[in-house]
């Protein structure tokens, strides 16, 4: 189709002439902040939808920006796992914007309170700010994954993190601001480390765009330098994905924000990281791997395994609900990069069915714990008892995607950790493959203990108040949609499978 | 022991970098792979297919104009992000407006001030337009708009500077560069080429480069606008944070 | 291959720089000069890339009616460097509205001095 090309960018650049739209509109209609929202990123979603057939078809999409040919002009190259994560970017952020409606802006008429902080509310001067920048945050991470130019990367990854590390500090407390801040000293030297290597390997290739850097890589008489610039790549591209042991923003920053940024922060930025980390090795360095630089992923091997245990571990110690949670999240990264990790074709596509299944599972974890702890302004687990007279419907959404983050099947956790286990067995090394079993068990050992505490408790005295109810249905509805999505995906995974399996093998040996 | 540890992992830095930097291939040599692969056909042709004298602003406006884009939506971002943390409104103290208020503007500065700040705009108008032909553009223009904006403030007062651009304004005038691209990069959709063409098929031989240059003018205008303006809400922004905090600590 | 010290002279003060920046920012505890240390590893990034596209003997890349053309220096670093710059310094202002939001909350700058966790 003719116009099925001008799908992707336009998937882009919606949302992002959305944000600008917002504060304006904002001045004379304050309450069109949120359907703009909902309607950019809807018109988005439909336009990535729609690119599946098109990049199934022809195994990948190219567009020429300014109709210059590559290497001279940009180019957006979507491929399988492109068009993947654009529907999943697009998805996600749909959904969650539909939640934010009514948790920053709580109903005064019917007496709800938000607290972000034990009594903080985002001021309503604020709230046009925040979809505006939610909308930039969804077209960088679009942006980001069509990309087929590295600099061009480069200038969305670090758009997503400015949006990221703003909408952290948003709250505007003590905690959120100190957050950002460790958040800020981590990411940004990340990201003039990426600028660096993408320096350094210009300076011998001469060129940008990934295509051509993969065939002049390949016959290159400059391999340390080409090695040193990978290594640069991925260790900054490694902060922003939160891998073990570069992970120590991630629980400040994930807990102490509003919910329904940690909901995206750890369903969505974090694995940006890791795609960025995918794309590079296999399309700009692919004729490096997995010879030349297997103790690369080696050494992510074992920084996965470690970061399951870890966060395992780190998450069944907490008594915040929310740094539970964000723990929980350094866990699971730990799965997709082991899925990376062991360079066979089994577990990484067990990786990048974790990408999908994890998103779904924790977005509506955070967005749940929003709803119980805006309703009851207390955010440890041990006043979650009983949470379940007041928010049934919560609740049950939050004890079904606590089963898919344990992997129990019929969800879409116990495929992609089916994946991984056969991948760990295929390639001999059985000991990750208990790892990732004992993960599952750390797993259920906190989730578990959260459903408990929910459903067979009494409630601890002066925990409730008489008039809290369940949360209103634009809050409770994204949560549900999510939950249902993490059991739908694992049972209809054979529609999703084959031709994930089909893309990554083309990435891993068509090189 | 902290000490010697972050010493150690900086010269390890040190010692892996400049091993990598030795390497490289000579600095200015003119075989490099640098100049030899994508540049030579920018150097060359960049004059009669990006319709810019300016090499450098043909490359950032045409050739790699999504670039462009990306970068000032991080403006944006950074803006927004701003507000996010500092807040947007006006702050109230009592009845008026917290300003740095009391104190006289001296003469000198108020007469330089109003001399000055003319000629500035006049300067950074010229730059913007001139930003094909010659050692300029949208960035440097803007950013004489923000300085000659920033000199008002300093000479006139914040709160006479608010007054003149308020906030509703502002909001208004920081799209236009993010506008100015996706209603230029639609117009190249529309017309027959991709987006964010310039050259377009649709339209007759001889007014294609007379289009493009058009185009190129709005997106140097846009840039530079929304260039000013976001630099005059930071300094806004950070001002009140300011102001607030001293009255707030003051009394 | 092997250019030191005098033809990659500038690549090498640049990595230089870049790790005192990065020094900067990991032991010092005052906020604003981390930021510092941030800025100049900043710069150090951006000087590596121009000299990247420096020609000996090379004239800047504009061509100027009248004049014949002559070997012109790389344009594509100094592209790349508008970008990064003006990404750079949007970075940095979101940092520094940051360490002033700190700074009206606790009323120094500096990090050591704030350990409790009270909210």
């Amino acid at each position: 189709m003719e116009s099925a090309q001008h799908f992707a960018i336009y998937a882009i650049v919606t949302p992002l002439f959305a944000a600008v739209l917002v504060p304006v509109i904002t001045l004379w209609k304050k309450n069109w902040a949120m359907p703009l929202t909902g309607l950019a990123l809807t018109i988005s979603l439909i336009l990535s939808a729609l690119l599946v057939s098109p990049v199934r078809a022809s195994g990948y999409l190219s567009y020429h920006l300014g109709s210059w040919d590559p290497p001279f002009g940009i180019e957006i190259r979507i491929d399988f796992l492109g068009v993947f994560m654009m529907v999943l970017i697009s998805a996600v952020s749909l959904i969650v914007a539909i939640y934010s409606r009514r948790y920053i802006a709580p109903d005064p008429s019917r007496e709800e309170r938000t607290f972000f902080f034990f009594g903080e509310e985002m001021e309503e001067g604020k709230r046009p700010v925040y979809y505006s920048l939610f909308l930039v945050l969804s077209a960088a991470m679009l942006g980001f994954v069509a990309t087929g130019d590295i600099f061009n990367m480069f200038v969305f990854f670090e758009l997503m993190a400015i949006c990221s590390y703003a909408l952290v500090a948003i709250p505007g407390t003590r905690l959120p601001i100190r957050a950002a801040i460790k958040y800020m000293l981590m990411a940004v030297p990340a990201a003039m480390l990426a600028l660096l290597a993408i320096g350094l390997l210009y300076s011998v290739t001469g060129t940008l765009n990934m295509a051509d850097l993969a065939e002049t890589i390949a016959s290159s008489d400059y391999t340390q330098v080409i090695t040193v610039s990978y290594v640069i790549l991925v260790i900054g591209f490694a902060v922003k994905a939160a891998i073990f042991p570069l992970h120590v923003w991630l629980p400040d920053a994930h807990s102490k924000a509003p919910s329904s940024i940690s909901a995206l922060l750890s369903a969505l930025i974090v694995k940006m990281g890791i795609f960025g980390i995918i794309r590079v090795t296999f399309s700009v360095y692919g004729a490096y791997f997995p010879s030349g630089l297997s103790w690369v992923t080696g050494v992510l091997m074992w920084a996965a395994a470690g970061a399951i245990i870890y966060g395992g571990i780190m998450a069944i110690r907490q008594k915040d609900f929310k740094l539970m949670i964000a723990y929980s999240t350094v866990m699971n990264i730990g799965y997709i990069v082991l899925g990376f990790g062991l360079a066979d074709v089994t577990a990484l596509v067990g990786g990048t069915y974790h990408i999908m299944a994890h998103a779904a599972a924790k977005a509506c974890l955070f967005l749940c714990a929003g709803s119980i702890i805006s309703r009851s302004g207390y955010q440890t687990i041990e006043h979650l008892r009983g949470a379940s007279r007041k928010m049934p419907l919560t609740c049950a959404a939050f004890a079904l995607a606590s089963l898919s983050i344990v992997g129990i099947p019929p969800t879409a956790g116990f495929v992609s950790k089916w994946y991984l286990v056969s991948g760990s067995l295929n390639t001999g090394n059985a000991l990750l493959g208990v790892v990732v079993l004992a993960g599952s068990v750390m797993a259920a050992v906190y989730c578990f203990r959260v459903v408990y505490y929910m459903f067979f408790l009494p409630p601890l005295n002066g925990a409730w108040q008489e008039r809290t109810r369940e949360a209103p249905i634009s809050m409770v509805g994204p949560a549900w949609v999510l939950a249902a999505a993490s059991l739908a995906l694992g049972i209809f995974s054979s529609w999703i499978l084959p031709p994930l399996r089909e893309a990554i093998e083309s990435l891993l040996l068509g090189i | 022991m902290k000490k010697i540890l972050a010493l150690l992992l900086t010269c390890a830095l040190a010692a892996l970098l400049l091993y990598v930097v030795a390497l490289l291939p000579p600095m200015g040599d003119a075989d490099n792979p640098t100049n030899r692969h994508v540049v030579p056909r920018y150097l060359e042709q960049g004059e009669e297919e990006a319709g810019t004298r300016n090499i450098v602003a043909g490359v950032v406006l045409n050739y790699r104009g999504y670039d462009t884009m990306g970068e000032m939506a991080i403006l944006s971002a950074a803006l927004a992000g701003i507000f996010a943390v500092l807040g947007t409104g006006r702050k109230k103290v009592g009845n008026a407006f917290i300003d740095r208020s009391g104190v006289q503007f001296s003469f000198i500065s108020r007469t330089a001030a109003v001399l000055l700040i003319p000629l500035i705009m006049l300067f950074s108008i010229y730059v913007i337009i001139y930003g094909t032909d010659s050692p300029g553009g949208g960035f440097q223009g803007g950013a004489a708009i923000g300085a000659g904006i920033m000199i008002s403030t300093v000479a006139f007062g914040f709160n006479t500077a608010q007054n003149r651009l308020p906030h509703h304004v502002r909001m208004i005038l920081e799209g236009t560069a993010i506008s100015a691209f996706f209603l230029v990069g639609s117009a190249g959709a529309v017309g027959g080429g991709n987006f964010l063409t310039y050259m377009l098929p649709s339209l007759a031989t001889q007014i294609q480069a007379t289009f493009r240059t058009a185009m190129l003018l709005v997106l140097e205008f846009g840039i530079g606008i929304t260039v000013g303006v976001i630099c005059t809400s930071i300094l806004f922004a950070l001002l009140r944070e300011e102001e607030t905090y001293n009255v707030e600590h003051a009394g | 291959m092997w250019n030191m010290p005098v033809d990659n002279i500038n690549y090498a003060v640049a990595m230089i720089l870049f790790c005192i920046g990065f020094y900067t920012l990991i032991m010092r505890s005052n906020l604003i000069k981390k930021i510092i240390g941030l800025m100049v590893m900043q710069v150090s990034v951006f000087f590596f890339l121009v000299s990247v596209g420096y020609l000996t003997g090379g004239a800047a890349p504009t061509i100027i009616p009248g004049v014949a053309p002559s070997p012109m220096v790389n344009p594509l670093p100094q592209a790349m460097i508008l970008t990064a710059i003006v990404i750079a310094v949007s970075t940095t202002a979101l940092f520094l509205s940051l360490a002033l939001k700190f700074y009206s909350h606790y009323g120094t700058v500096d990090m050591d001095k704030v350990k409790e966790d009270k909210r």
